[in-house]
C-alpha cells in the first residue's frame, strides 16, 4: 500500500554478499532489462482501485454463506463467517507471537561473523 | 550390467559420475536425459520384489515397488529433471553430478524393502547432499556445511544403531511397519525424524539450505525431508505423537519465517512448517490422512522447488537475499513474479492450484476422525502458510517498495524450469485425478465442493488481510533470529574449546605429578641397588652361619613345645 507509494530507495548492496553469476561466459542480465517505465501497479489511484476490490471479494465471500449450505461437521463450524474471523484472528494473533519472540531473540545479522564462527 | 541398470537410482547414481566429462550440448542432453530415462525405468518395472540378496544371513530386498514406492521415485526423478534444468547454467561442475547422487539415492530408499539398504542409501543421500552444498563454493557455505554434515552423521548413527537393534530383535531385516514399542523402534524414528526436520534439532534445515548457490537450494529443498516423510509413512504410520510433533513444525515453521529478512530462509523455514502438515497426517493415519500426507508430499516438492527457483533466479541476478534490499522486481522479471506467485499460491493451497488437493486431505482426516483440536490448529496453520509464504515472500521480493533493482528475468533454461514446475502447479490443481490414481490408497474424496472453495477462500482471504493490516508489524529488519543451532555454533564450541584447554591444564600438572614420582622412585631404587646399597650389598660368610644356627635353634625349641 505505502510502500508503493514511497520514493525509490537503493538498499546498501555489500559486495561480499554478491552470490556468484549464473557463468561467467554467460552472465545473466543484471540492469536494463524490461520495465523501466512506470508500471500500472505503480499509479496509488489503481492501488487504492485493487484495495477496494479486495475488500469487496472478502465481503462477497462472506456473504455467500448465506447462499451455500456449509455442512458443517464440527459445532464451531455453523458460526457465520468462521473461517473469514478465525483466519484473520489466527494470523494477528501469530504476528504477535512472531513479534514477541522477535523481541527475545532477535539479532543483528551479523551475529554470527562477529563470533568469528570456525 | 543390464539388470543393473533397471534400478532407477542406480541408473542416476552412475550416470552422475559420468556427467563431469560431458561437456556442451551433450552434457546439456545428458543432465535432461537421466533423470527422464530413469523415470522411464520406474515405470517400466513391475510391483513387487525384483531383486532378492541374501547378506549376512538377512534377506535384503533392495528393489521392489509398490504404489507408495512408485509415487515417490516418480516425484524424485522428476524433480532431478526440473532442477537439473534449472541448473544447466551453473558454473559449478560438482553441483547437478552431486545433486544427481543425492536424488538417485532419494529414489533407492524409496524402493529398498529392507532396512539395511534404506540406510546405506540414507548415508549416500548425506554425502550428496553435503557435496550439493559445497559446490557453492563460499565460505558461509563451507561452515554450513560443516555444520550440516554433523548433524546428519548425528542422524546417521541413531539410524544405525536402531537398525541393528532391530535386526537383533527380530533376525529380519525387512522394512515393515513399526510401533515405538522398544528402544530399536525409538532409535530408527528418531532418525527418521532428525532428517525430516522435526524439534529438536530442526534448525538444521533453514541453516544449511540457504547457504547453497541460487540452483542447489532448489535441490535440496525437495529430497531429505520427502524421503524422511516417505520412511514415516511407511514405518510409523498412525504413530499418535506424530500428530503433534508435526503441529509444533506447522507452527515453528510459521513464527520463524514471519521474523525472517532472508527470502530463502523465508522459504526454508516454511519447508519445516509443509512437511508438519505431512507428519501430522501420518500421525493421524487413516487412509485418507495417509493419501493426504503422501499427496502433499508430491506436490509440495513442485511448489516448493518453483518458489526456490523464483528466488533462486533473484539471487542470480541481483546477488541480494535480503527482503530488506529487495523488492519492486515485477517492474522487470514479469515471468519470474507471475511463477513465484503460483508457487506462492500453490503452497498456501488457493483452489485451483496442487496444494488445494492435496492439503485438504489432511485436514478432511482430522474432520473425520472427529479431532476438534487437530483441525482448529491445522485451520490456523493452513491461514499462517498464506501469512508467511503465500504472501510474504512474494510481496516483499517482488513487490513492496522499489528498491531501483531492475534485472531482467532469467536465461531460457532457468526460465523453462519455472513455467513447467508452474504449469503442473496449476495442472495438478485442477485435473487432480491422476495424482489420486497414483496415491497408496484408494481415493474416495471429492476436493472441489462449493462449500469447501468458500471456506477456503474465506480463510486466506482474510488471513491476506491480517498481513495488509499489521503490515508495519512486519516490516523487514536486518535482523536474524536465534534458534536451536546457536546451541552448536555459540555455547557448544566455547564449552569445547574450555574444555580443551582445562584438559590441557590438567594433563600438564599430571604430567609433573608423574615425573617428581619417577624421579623419587628411581633415586630409590638406585639407593638400593648401588654397589654398596642394602641389596648389592656383600655379606661375611661367619654372620650367614650364625644367621643360620639361630633359625636352626629356633625351630628346635618350636618342635619341643608342646
Amino acid at each position: 500500500m505505502k510502500a508503493h507509494a514511497g520514493p525509490p530507495q537503493m538498499g546498501a548492496v555489500n559486495e561480499m554478499e554478491r552470490a556468484q553469476p549464473a557463468n561467467d561466459r554467460h552472465p545473466l542480465p543484471r540492469e536494463g532489462g524490461r520495465g523501466d517505465g512506470r508500471h500500472w501497479l505503480d499509479e496509488p489511484k489503481n492501488v487504492k482501485l485493487l484495495w477496494r476490490l479486495f475488500l469487496a471479494v472478502l465481503a462477497a465471500t462472506v456473504l455467500a454463506e448465506l447462499g451455500i449450505a456449509l455442512h458443517p461437521h464440527f459445532e464451531v463450524e455453523a458460526l457465520f463467517g468462521l473461517h473469514a474471523w478465525y483466519g484473520f484472528l489466527a494470523c494477528a494473533a501469530m504476528i504477535l507471537v512472531a513479534k514477541g519472540l522477535g523481541l527475545l531473540l532477535k539479532r543483528p545479522d551479523t551475529y554470527y561473523e562477529a563470533d568469528g564462527d570456525e | 550390467m543390464s539388470e543393473w541398470l533397471v534400478h532407477p537410482g542406480l541408473l542416476l547414481i552412475l550416470g552422475a559420475f559420468a556427467l563431469p566429462w560431458l561437456r556442451g550440448g551433450a552434457r546439456s542432453v545428458a543432465v535432461l536425459a537421466l533423470p527422464l530415462l530413469a523415470l522411464f525405468c520406474l515405470w517400466h518395472l513391475p510391483e513387487g520384489a525384483r531383486w532378492q540378496v541374501a547378506w549376512l544371513g538377512y534377506e535384503l530386498a533392495p528393489l521392489n515397488v509398490d504404489k507408495l514406492s512408485r509415487l515417490f521415485a516418480t516425484i524424485f526423478a522428476l524433480m532431478a529433471c526440473g532442477g537439473g534444468l534449472f541448473a544447466l547454467r551453473q558454473q559449478s561442475r560438482l553441483e547437478i553430478p552431486a545433486a544427481y547422487v543425492y536424488a538417485g539415492s532419494a529414489i533407492g530408499v524409496a524402493l529398498a524393502s529392507d532396512l539395511v539398504t534404506v540406510f546405506v542409501f540414507w548415508e549416500l543421500m548425506a554425502v550428496g547432499s553435503t557435496l550439493v552444498l559445497w559446490s557453492a563454493g563460499t565460505k558461509t557455505a563451507w561452515v554450513a556445511s560443516r555444520r550440516y554434515v554433523m548433524i546428519h552423521l548425528l542422524g546417521g548413527v541413531v539410524l544405525f544403531a536402531g537398525v541393528t537393534g532391530h535386526l537383533l530383535d527380530t533376525g529380519d531385516a525387512a522394512f515393515v511397519r513399526m510401533a515405538p514399542d522398544s528402544v530399536a523402534h525409538w532409535l530408527i524414528l528418531v532418525g527418521f525424524l532428525i532428517n525430516a526436520g522435526a524439534p529438536p534439532l530442526s534448525a538444521w534445515l533453514p541453516d544449511a539450505y540457504p547457504e547453497a548457490s541460487w540452483s542447489g537450494t532448489v535441490f535440496l529443498s525437495a529430497f531429505t525431508t520427502k524421503t524422511a516423510v516417505y520412511v514415516l509413512l511407511r514405518g510409523f504410520p498412525g504413530t499418535e505423537f506424530l500428530i503433534w510433533i508435526g503441529l509444533f513444525m506447522v507452527f515453528y515453521g510459521i513464527v520463524y519465517a514471519l521474523l525472517e529478512n532472508d527470502m530463502r530462509r523465508i522459504l526454508a523455514y516454511s519447508i519445516v512448517n509443509q512437511v508438519g502438515f505431512m507428519i501430522a497426517g501420518i500421525g493421524i493415519g487413516t487412509e485418507m490422512a495417509l493419501n493426504g500426507a503422501a499427496a502433499h508430499a508430491f506436490t509440495h516438492i513442485i511448489y516448493k522447488a518453483l518458489l526456490l527457483m523464483s528466488a533462486g533466479a533473484v539471487l542470480a541476478a541481483t546477488g541480494r537475499r535480503k527482503c530488506s534490499e529487495l523488492g519492486g522486481l515485477f517492474h522487470s522479471m514479469p515471468i519470474t513474479t507471475i511463477c513465484g506467485t503460483i508457487g506462492a499460491l500453490a503452497i498456501s493451497s488457493f483452489p485451483l492450484t496442487s496444494g488445494f488437493v492435496s492439503k485438504s486431505m489432511v485436514t478432511q482426516a482430522a474432520i473425520d476422525g472427529h479431532l476438534l483440536s487437530v483441525w482448529l490448529a491445522l485451520a490456523a496453520a493452513s491461514a499462517g502458510v498464506f501469512l508467511h509464504a503465500g504472501i510474504k515472500f512474494p510481496w516483499f521480493v517482488f513487490f513492496q517498495k522499489d528498491s531501483g533493482l531492475r534485472p531482467g528475468d532469467p536465461p531460457a533454461s532457468m526460465r523453462w524450469a519455472m513455467i513447467g514446475f508452474a504449469f503442473l502447479c496449476i495442472a495438478l490443481g485442477v485435473w487432480p485425478e491422476p495424482l489420486y490414481r497414483l496415491l497408496p490408497y484408494a481415493v474416495d474424496y471429492v476436493p472441489y465442493t462449493a462449500a469447501h472453495v468458500l471456506t477456503q477462500l474465506q480463510l486466506l482471504l482474510f488471513s491476506g488481510l491480517a498481513f495488509f493490516v499489521m503490515l508495519p508489524w512486519l516490516k523487514r529488519t536486518p535482523t536474524i533470529t536465534l534458534d536451536v543451532d546457536w546451541l552448536w555454533r555459540v555455547p557448544l564450541p566455547a564449552l569445547a574449546r574450555a574444555a580443551a584447554g582445562g584438559f590441557r591444564r590438567r594433563r600438564e600438572s599430571a604430567a609433573a605429578r608423574a615425573e617428581t614420582l619417577a624421579g623419587r622412585l628411581s633415586a630409590g631404587i638406585r639407593r638400593h641397588r648401588e654397589p654398596d646399597g642394602l641389596l648389592l650389598r656383600s655379606w661375611p660368610t661367619g654372620s650367614m652361619a650364625l644367621w643360620v644356627m639361630t633359625m636352626l635353634l629356633a625351630w628346635l625349641l618350636l618342635y619341643y613345645l608342646p
